[in-house]
């Protein structure tokens, strides 16, 4: 059995929406038969990080987090966020590992260190964005705006999950970007329609997969 | 000031382009919105518009994320990816 990493802080409206909708792959990997490991509040610390890495070496790594060119961040301890993973520090943890961060910027330096020795890294070379309806932000999941965004982002993680390479799964993620965009040049009246079009193609501008494209995890 | 906000001091945005992404801002995005963008907090519409005010950090990232898209569209980018 095959094991899967999710690190799920929860602080912020942003790091709340990425807290829900990474907790609907939890559920879809335990169907098809992964270890879940959930680093969430409060064990979500960069020392446990590592602990299980090394102690569980798990196939895929999902972060969900706010991240910069160089780090991918965890929760916040007190009212620092502390850093998970750093470039030159600990990036080779990642090494030989199927990772997707969904954070910002993390494709542009960091990931390239991280996918050595035949791993693959999928991120951001800029800012991954979505937008939220603040009506919604109680409900995270209800939000049909942020919807639009995050669904095709967890596609990414549920294609992986099905054994496709990491290339496959970029793939349908952008074509589940394009149909969210032709849906909405159909709804042209709908408020905030032309907004969202806009940030859907950054998003997948700025989508990467580094190192082995072909990479699968079979379970 | 962080590196990246002195060199984006240092070359200023063309005015035209500034109100362009402005405009942009103030007749697409409802109020109800709120953008996830770069690490930190969610910003509103009005805090949007101070960025690009600003020409800070988050406000170069705005205008340049308003921009790649005009391109796209105008060149005929996104029409053909879609179409893919």
């Amino acid at each position: 059995m095959k094991t899967i990493l999710f690190t799920r802080p929860c602080y912020d409206l942003p790091t709340t929406y990425l807290f829900y909708y990474a907790g609907l792959l939890i559920k879809e990997s335990e169907e098809k038969m992964f270890s879940v490991l959930d680093l969430k509040k409060p064990r979500l610390t960069k020392e446990n990080f590592e602990k299980m890495i090394e102690k569980n070496n798990p196939a895929i790594v999902f972060f969900n987090a706010h991240g910069t060119k160089t780090a991918i961040y965890g929760d916040k301890i007190g009212d620092e966020e502390e850093i998970l993973v750093e470039e030159n520090v600990n990036h080779e943890l990642l090494n030989s590992r199927l990772v997707y961060a969904r954070a910002c910027w993390s494709a542009t330096s960091l990931g390239n260190k991280a996918c050595l020795n035949n791993g693959c890294f999928i991120g951001y070379n800029l800012p991954f964005s979505f937008w939220i309806d603040e009506r919604w932000s109680a409900k995270p999941l209800n939000d049909n705006t942020a919807k639009l965004f995050l669904e095709p982002s967890n596609l990414i993680v549920s294609s992986l999950l099905k054994g496709n390479t990491a290339e496959e799964a970029v793939t349908r993620s952008n074509e589940m970007s394009k149909k969210n965009i032709l849906r909405l040049l159909k709804e042209k009246e709908e408020p905030g329609a032309i907004a969202s079009m806009s940030l859907l193609w950054s998003n997948m501008q700025c989508l990467q997969i580094l190192g082995d494209k072909a990479m699968r995890i079979e379970n | 000031m962080s590196e990246t906000n002195e060199k984006n001091k240092a070359r200023r945005m063309d005015p035209e382009i500034k109100n362009l992404v402005l405009w942009r801002i103030e007749t697409s995005i409802p109020p109800n919105f709120k953008l996830s963008i770069g690490g930190g907090e969610a910003l509103t519409k009005e805090e949007l518009k101070q960025h690009v005010e600003a020409e800070d950090e988050i406000g170069m990232q705005i205008i340049n994320s308003h921009l790649s898209f005009i391109k796209a569209l105008s060149s005929g980018e996104f029409a053909n990816a879609l179409a893919e």
